[in-house]
């Protein structure tokens, strides 16, 4: 009797480890995670990482932290990442950069080295011009090259376009659309593509004017205006961003990851913050954020060698 | 429009949790903005997360603090120990510094305060009054007006360092070609990277600059600290008096409109608004009056105008929803996140909130000013501590700063670098204030020339037909010409 009682005892004691050994394994997250984001604190990128970071942490039962390692207009931070230990606890953020800086050699790193693990919104590029050019005919404009843009260089945007219209129309290269704004504003540039958070204040006072959206569907910021594909150019060009790791991670933890953050991105209080700074949600699961990236690729690659 | 400020005020006095945190917000941002490598736009951007759960009024009393009193401290270890704590200080260490060294750090210290607490409380009386006007002024600034605006910058490399222009100049176009390294601004190919990646983005400025002042200043240090006793001599906190603040007081107002006006410019900020405040104070100095001896003008010009240049900054981003620089990015963040869109509209529709930012800025300079003024006696301190203690804390401070700005080793690299030229051209004489001036300005410079011929298909008169742009560029000549004359007269006076 006493011999059966230490055999249960033991095979109880093998069973707990073993037990306890496979709940380790699935036991990930057990100490906290870090997001490289690739752009500094305060911008765009930045805010939505700290606001999924922050609902997200409940989820994974850690805590996670930001990490802003700036420069090469994300390839610092990629390059970072992509050396990361692939074990999940290193995450970036994914911005369109990921894919056009390695087909213009200027990243080492690109989206193939990573595994992507959500894709949480896409702006469409708006079109914008001044108060005074409020009764433009949009496609007339895009189609004469008479008028001047203010974007990016190169500006992917007016690119993907041009790619429908053929018209090149001259643009000035600026930056950010802290430069682009006061440009169309103060009339150096008849119009530039921005997204609608980066001119809403000036969209609410009537100052700046949305003539169309680069989407597929008409945008709930700005439901009055109508997509370039209603007005027959079918041109689709946003600026979206999402969460990655390092290639190599186990699929096990990407799945987990990509649960928990799902989870955070669904909560109201997510959706609330990407209301409030009029970032367009577009949630992509892990294999169509791949895919998705995989059509940017394509499309911007023979963009830029034309 | 005063009645706004009231309203405000009023708003702001009803919480009294608001101003234990503008209290919390001036104390940090001040020691911020004092330790080398660390600014105020990382403060603001750590903070930001920490005030979401906030009401809007808090999370603003709290940033608001930290970004005037960050612009403040820089200047405290720039009059102490020749390091710029900021960018927007480097202008701060030619008089502060040499004051300072005289024994009368007091005086110095106390000149920066008020100045700054002054030229502040002037910016926000500005924002208040003229900011629709000046945001649709400063709307006229395009590509030529910029590149106008980056000579004139530019050309007070000249009158900073008119003890030997040649020198000055050769410090100005090292700074140049350094601004050089890194993608460049219109066509995004890269130049002088070898290959790094780090370097697409530039040389980072902040580590940078820690290099060219901090480290040079400690080397030094150590060639004569166990030789000597260090200790400087005679160190007294007296303060200015009356009639030394009535002499100050006309550069000081006369600043802070310049620095105003140059932060509402998007792109340029406190540390433009300095030099160039510092240029115009020693260009009308009198004959009895020494720049970069320690006088106290030259240390209320270029603190008046940097903190007028918060204010000046917040114009374009309440009005216009444009931030001017990485501060007033990490506002924009800010005030969006909470739900409010600067703009136009912002002003009519939010009058509450855009009263409370009013009326917290205000108050924020003013506590500033007492705060200041009251650690004036422990700031001095830090120059009776043996040198043997000070130089290896602002070692460390230094990499570990230049390290936190983006958690980066070549960050750090950068730093020492930078440290090891910074300390030869001491040797030789050269100032290195050029270099700053020339890194912040050069970018500008160049992109703004090349999108100005973009612009005009290759046509330069956008050089000589357009008003502001020749008034920035006559200001350009006119500093150049008059620096030459100055030191011809001050060689002939050598000689003699």
């Amino acid at each position: 009797m006493r011999k059966l009682l230490v055999l249960f005892i033991c095979l109880a004691l093998v069973s707990v480890s073993v037990f306890a050994s496979g709940a380790q394994e699935s036991a990930f997250p057990e100490r906290n995670i870090q997001i490289i984001v690739p752009y500094a604190a305060g911008g765009g990128t930045d805010a939505v990482a700290r606001a999924i970071a922050q609902f997200a942490e409940p989820h994974l039962g850690q805590p996670i932290t930001i990490i802003n390692k700036t420069g090469g207009g994300g390839a610092v931070g990629w390059a970072e990442a992509a050396k990361a230990r692939p074990d999940g606890y290193t995450l970036t953020m994914f911005a369109p950069n990921i894919v056009n800086l390695s087909i213009m050699n200027l990243s080492p790193v690109g989206y193939k080295e990573f595994e992507p693990i959500l894709m949480f919104n896409n702006d469409p590029g708006t079109i914008v011009v001044a108060k005074k050019n409020a009764n433009l005919d949009v496609v007339e404009m895009l189609n004469d090259d008479s008028y001047k843009s203010g974007g990016e260089n190169p500006n992917f945007y007016l690119l993907t376009i041009q790619a429908q219209t053929g018209v090149i129309h001259q643009d000035i290269p600026y930056g950010g659309a802290a430069e682009r704004v006061p440009a169309v504003l103060g009339g150096h540039v008849d119009f530039a593509i921005v997204n609608v958070g980066e001119a809403k204040g000036q969209i609410d006072a009537g100052e700046l004017i949305p003539l169309a959206v680069m989407s597929e569907k008409r945008l709930d910021a700005v439901p009055n205006v109508p997509t370039l594909k209603e007005l027959g150019i079918d041109a689709q060009m946003g600026s979206w961003r999402g969460l990655a790791a390092p290639k190599g991670t186990p699929k096990e933890v990407i799945a987990i990851l990509e649960d928990a953050f799902t989870k955070a991105a669904n909560e109201q209080g997510f959706k609330d913050f990407m209301k409030k700074a009029a970032f367009n949600i577009d949630f992509k699961s892990s294999a169509d954020f791949w895919t998705f990236m995989e059509e940017q690729d394509v499309a911007t690659t023979k963009m830029l060698s034309k | 429009m005063f009645s706004n400020l009231m309203q405000g005020l009023m708003s702001v006095f009803s919480n009294p949790m608001v101003f234990l945190l503008m209290i919390f917000g001036v104390v940090s941002g001040i020691t911020i903005g004092a330790l080398p490598g660390l600014t105020s736009t990382m403060a603001m951007a750590v903070l930001l997360p920490v005030t979401f759960g906030m009401e809007a009024k808090m999370s603003f009393a709290l940033l608001l603090s930290v970004y005037c009193g960050a612009i403040y401290g820089g200047s405290i270890t720039a009059i102490l120990i020749n390091t710029p704590g900021t960018p927007s200080a480097a202008a701060t260490t030619f008089d502060g510094y040499a004051l300072a060294q005289r024994g009368q750090a007091g005086k110095a210290l106390a000149t920066s305060t008020l100045s700054s607490s002054i030229g502040g409380v002037i910016s926000v009386l500005l924002l208040i009054t003229i900011a629709p006007i000046l945001a649709k002024f400063t709307l006229r600034f395009a590509a030529p007006e910029f590149f106008a605006l980056a000579v004139f910058g530019l050309s007070i490399i000249a009158s900073i360092s008119n003890k030997n222009i040649v020198k000055g100049l050769m410090a100005g176009f090292f700074g140049l070609i350094i601004a050089s390294i890194g993608l460049d601004p219109i066509s995004a190919i890269p130049r002088f990277t070898f290959g790094r990646t780090e370097l697409l983005s530039g040389v980072a400025f902040i580590p940078l600059m820690v290099g060219l002042f901090a480290l040079p200043q400690c080397f030094v240090e150590m060639e004569s600290m166990f030789k000597e006793k260090t200790i400087l001599k005679g160190v007294h906190s007296k303060l200015i008096n009356f009639k030394e603040f009535l002499s100050i007081l006309p550069t000081i107002i006369k600043s802070a409109l310049m620095g105003a006006f140059i932060g509402a410019v998007p792109g340029a900020g406190g540390d433009i608004a300095a030099f160039t405040a510092y240029n115009e104070a020693k260009r009308n100095a009198k004959k009895d009056e020494r720049f970069g001896t320690g006088e106290l003008k030259g240390i209320a010009a270029p603190e008046a105008a940097n903190n007028a240049s918060t204010g000046g900054a917040m114009i374009p981003l309440l009005s216009l929803a444009v931030p001017g620089d990485s501060n007033t990015a990490v506002l924009l963040g800010g005030l969006i996140i909470m739900g409010l869109q600067p703009g136009p509209l912002l002003f009519t529709q939010q009058s509450d909130i855009v009263n409370s930012i009013f009326a917290i800025m205000l108050l924020a300079n003013i506590f500033m000013g007492i705060i200041g003024l009251a650690g004036i006696r422990f700031f001095v301190k830090a120059l009776s501590v043996p040198k043997q203690i000070i130089v290896p804390v602002v070692l460390t401070l230094s990499v570990v700063g230049s390290y936190s700005m983006n958690n980066s080793i070549f960050d750090v690299f950068v730093t020492i670098v930078f440290g090891i030229i910074g300390y030869l051209m001491l040797k030789a004489d050269v100032i290195v204030s050029p270099i700053v001036l020339a890194v912040i300005l050069g970018p500008m410079a160049e992109t703004n020339y090349r999108r100005a011929l973009i612009m005009f298909d290759g046509d330069m008169s956008f050089l000589y037909n357009r008003p502001i742009t020749v008034v920035f560029l006559a200001l350009a000549i006119f500093t150049i010409v008059s620096s030459l004359f100055k030191q011809k007269l001050f060689k002939r006076g050598v000689s003699r």
